[in-house]
């Protein structure tokens, strides 16, 4: 499959066109469940597991009540959400790789023909004495998708989990979830871990907002138990794909190569390298926006649109 | 395939921005509005399933209450109040009508502590487990980067151990490189310390682990200390070694007593023991072997041996092997006993006289200056039986390799010859620590220890627990000594010949009272056979003279 006919559909899958409904929609009075309609609301609310509404607790997310004004605060907690979401690359993920790298990574690299999975077979390039070659091409769209929705989910304080079976890797991969303040489970995986938490792990356990595979498979060569548990609990999953692997179950695959250590080590540093860019951004815009909204209550009142010099700011850093 | 994962992806994306809209107040109206919306989209059946699915994980206690508190909100609550609280005493079976606050808060408190305390002294107080503390902050995130594996102490333990193998690998490959090299072997001090046991381990992380766990936690370590290593590794190693407290040490031994008691069941001895002796034992002014007839005691440790043989042996009392051969008309037999004993005792050639038609141990005449002597009577039918007690005797000397090396004058009363012999055997013992050093006593405790934990050994002088055989026979020098023998198949003649028995007797004379170990089969010694038991359940062959030069002196 050629990478043109893929990539606008992919791209399609930004976020252009949905904001304008939507707010056509909120001036709208609430769905015939009314305000007391917390049941079915709140288990929508619930079920997809937005990063954001466990995040910011002093949010009213959860006030049925329509006819009470949003604060000062929600609205900038509100603007700090939706900013990144008005570009499309707004963390610049862009610049941390490209095909180049990609190649001397050696991550176009892939199994004998004779392993090859048949989802597999859109993104492989050719194979040359029987062994598969992964188009770098498409690897380079995917990534940038990816690591774009990683970089979203970490500057929406979710929790990210690292998931991998390979021992040689192992270290490795909990180093760099360490590092960048985020989760590893590179272990024995247990059978109920994500789908019976309460009872494994506590009560009232929060689960992880993204799951990224460094390895799909297991070690006898089946898929991680993790893939079908993540999208029966509705996580979404971003993985490296090689391929032997299957790519259906997984919400941003990467196909590239997951059995070469240079190739390993670059997918870590790229992922360690958003995260805490992602990080580094929210911190930044925070502090700005909690500076903005000092002065905006000081001086003017309340609810003030963004200043041109929030805006410029916000520009700098990326490049759209 | 790729439209499957396009919708995903809009849903994944759109997912993400509604919810950055929904952070207002009327979120759930949000979402019941755009739901519909989508619903009547073509396409899309995926994000209605999605949105249809009820999951309800996350349970932020305080983020729910957010109703605003109203008077109208606050009478509501207290009616609930009081229907709950007599409600409470009827279920209490207390009078709900003089159910006072107190009351509630005692029931609260039990409730409070079963669902919500999850350590303390009340849930112990209650009966009730513990469970582990909250392992995450107010917005949800764990502390701890492995807290999604389950098992976060246990395996960031093996996570530092691991990093620390490649610290000092990595350390290694330099110093390679650079060629400053240098093969460096670590003694480990063997005595002293030992690894935590699964128990200790657990407690130290607070977490069940299983045997499996254990072990690969332990073989990591092990690989580690292996490895030359630096000062914080082995901090981090001895972390996780226990001293193992001398226990020896704790005994009084006094410098220069030799004169020590033992207490068996009602027995008493009184024993003293001389250096430079040469194996002469007397209890109660009477030589030992005489004391303890073979006769009282049945001692399964019989050996059975055909017709007259020669035997050379020295004095292991915990196994001997004997040859048996040619016909039972032994009227005038020189037995002797051949060893042969894979470690480091000294086989020294012992000739004993014994008449073959005595059974008494009066008639029984034993060389009296050969060291180590080997304490057996040959019966008439033919067996060889080899006194239990005189085993024990014998024990602490051979423990320490010292069999011929002490004079031992013992008196001993009460109990019976067992416990009398246990007696003597355990004021030897003590009196023995005066001789040895501190470590080779260390060293006998734990060997003592180890053949008894590996079964080799009776707990208790005397026992070898339901059919077990005798504990020499399970010894794995001395099957592989038997089975050598009987592999070669080859039996050994009589030594008929004086010269042969004195060339046999001269060399144990001279070999020095060094730790030689040797083996009879590599000198190209005959085979021994082995015959258990008495007349039935024994094996027997025709045998041949067996060359007096296979002399196992040194």
């Amino acid at each position: 499959m050629v990478a043109g006919s893929v990539l606008p559909r992919l791209l399609g899958a930004g976020v252009r066109r949905w904001p304008l409904q939507l707010h056509l929609v909120q001036t709208a009075t609430p769905g015939p469940v009314g305000p007391s309609g917390r049941t079915l609301g709140s288990a929508v609310t619930s079920a997809a597991r937005e990063p954001e509404r466990s995040s910011d607790p002093r949010l009213g997310s959860r006030d049925p009540d329509p006819a009470s004004s949003p604060l000062p605060a929600a609205d900038l907690n509100e603007r700090i959400l939706s900013e990144p979401l008005k570009h499309l690359d707004f963390f610049n993920v862009k610049e941390l790789f490209s095909v180049r790298s990609l190649f001397d990574a050696r991550v176009h690299l892939g199994h004998k023909a004779g392993c090859r999975h048949r989802f597999m077979e859109p993104y492989i390039f050719g194979s040359r004495l029987d062994q598969d070659i992964i188009d770098l091409e498409q690897t380079a769209t995917h990534l940038q998708l990816a690591l774009n929705f990683t970089a979203h989910m970490a500057y929406r304080e979710g929790i990210i989990l690292f998931v991998s079976r390979r021992r040689q890797f192992s270290h490795l991969i909990e180093n760099v979830a360490r590092d960048c303040g985020e989760y590893a489970h590179t272990r024995y995986f247990k059978g109920g871990l994500l789908t019976n938490a309460p009872l494994l792990l506590g009560p009232s356990v929060r689960l992880p907002d993204l799951i990224i595979f460094l390895h799909t498979l297991n070690n006898v060569f089946e898929p991680h138990i993790a893939v079908r548990d993540a999208a029966k609990m509705n996580i979404p999953t971003v993985g490296i794909v090689d391929t032997n692997c299957n790519p259906s179950l997984i919400t941003y695959p990467i196909p590239g190569n997951d059995d070469s250590p240079p190739a390993v080590q670059l997918f870590c540093r790229l992922f360690q390298t958003t995260i805490n860019r992602a990080k580094e951004k929210r911190k930044q815009v925070e502090a700005l926006y909690r500076l903005q909204g000092q002065e905006g209550t000081k001086g003017r009142g309340t609810a003030d649109p963004p200043s041109p010099g929030v805006q410029a700011e916000l520009d700098l850093g990326h490049s759209p | 395939m790729a439209a499957l994962r396009v919708s995903c992806g809009a849903a994944a994306s759109y997912r993400l921005f509604l919810g950055g809209r929904v952070s207002f107040a009327r979120g759930q109206g949000l979402w019941k509005a755009a739901a519909a919306k989508l619903q009547r989209s073509p396409g899309c059946q995926i994000l209605r399933l999605r949105h249809t699915t009820v999951v309800t994980t996350r349970k932020n206690v305080a983020v729910l209450r957010r109703e605003t508190y109203t008077v109208d909100f606050i009478k509501k609550q207290i009616e609930e109040f009081n229907v709950g609280k007599r409600h409470l005493a009827n279920m209490m079976g207390e009078d709900p009508e003089t159910f006072t606050q107190e009351d509630i808060d005692e029931q609260n408190l039990v409730q409070h502590i079963c669902c919500v305390e999850r350590t303390g002294p009340k849930r112990a107080a209650l009966g009730l487990q513990e469970l582990p503390a909250i392992q995450w902050g107010e917005d949800g995130r764990p502390f701890h980067f492995l807290f999604y594996t389950g098992r976060q102490s246990y395996y960031s333990l093996m996570h530092e151990a691991y990093g620390k193998l490649l610290d000092v690998e990595n350390r290694q490959d330099q110093l390679r490189a650079k060629g400053l090299f240098s093969e460096k072997t670590k003694a480990r001090d063997p005595i002293g310390s030992r690894w935590l046991i699964k128990e200790e381990l657990e407690e130290m992380l607070v977490e069940k682990l299983s045997d499996q766990d254990y072990a690969q936690f332990i073989r990591l370590l092990e690989r580690l200390s292996a490895l030359p290593c630096d000062a914080a590794e082995e901090e981090f190693v001895g972390r996780f070694r226990r001293s193992v407290t001398i226990q020896s040490k704790k005994q009084l031994i006094e410098p220069l007593q030799y004169d020590e008691k033992g207490n068996r069941k009602t027995a008493k001895a009184k024993v003293a023991v001389y250096d430079h002796g040469s194996g002469r034992i007397e209890v109660n002014g009477v030589d030992y072997l005489l004391y303890f007839p073979v006769t009282q005691d049945r001692s399964y440790r019989k050996l059975s041996v055909s017709g007259s043989c020669v035997l050379k042996c020295r004095l292991c009392h915990l196994c001997f092997l004997g040859l048996g051969m040619g016909s039972r008309k032994t009227t005038k037999t020189n037995l002797d006993l051949f060893h042969s004993c894979w470690n480091s005792i000294p086989v020294e050639a012992v000739l004993l006289q014994i008449p073959v038609n005595s059974a008494l141990l009066s008639s029984c005449c034993v060389h009296p200056h050969q060291p180590g002597l080997a304490p057996l009577v040959c019966s008439p039918r033919g067996g060889i039986q080899l006194s239990a007690s005189l085993e024990q005797l014998m024990f602490p000397f051979h423990f320490l390799d010292r069999l011929g090396e002490h004079d031992v004058t013992c008196t001993v009363s009460g109990g019976g010859r067992a416990a009398q012999a246990g007696a003597i055997r355990l004021a030897t013992a003590r009196a023995l620590c005066s001789f040895v050093t501190e470590d080779e006593v260390e060293w006998m405790r734990q060997g003592w220890e180890l053949l008894v934990g590996l079964g080799a050994l009776p707990l208790t002088a005397g026992a070898a627990g339901p059919g077990a055989s005798p504990a020499f026979l399970r010894f794995p020098w001395f099957i592989k000594a038997s089975l050598f023998m009987l592999q070669r198949d080859c039996l050994l003649p009589i030594p008929v010949s004086e010269s042969g028995r004195s060339r046999a007797r001269r060399e144990p004379a001279g070999s020095s009272p060094g730790r030689s170990a040797e083996c009879l089969g590599g000198k190209g010694g005959g085979a021994v056979r082995l015959a258990r038991g008495g007349r039935a359940g024994g094996r027997r062959w025709q045998g041949e003279a067996a060359p007096s030069h296979l002399g196992v002196g040194n």
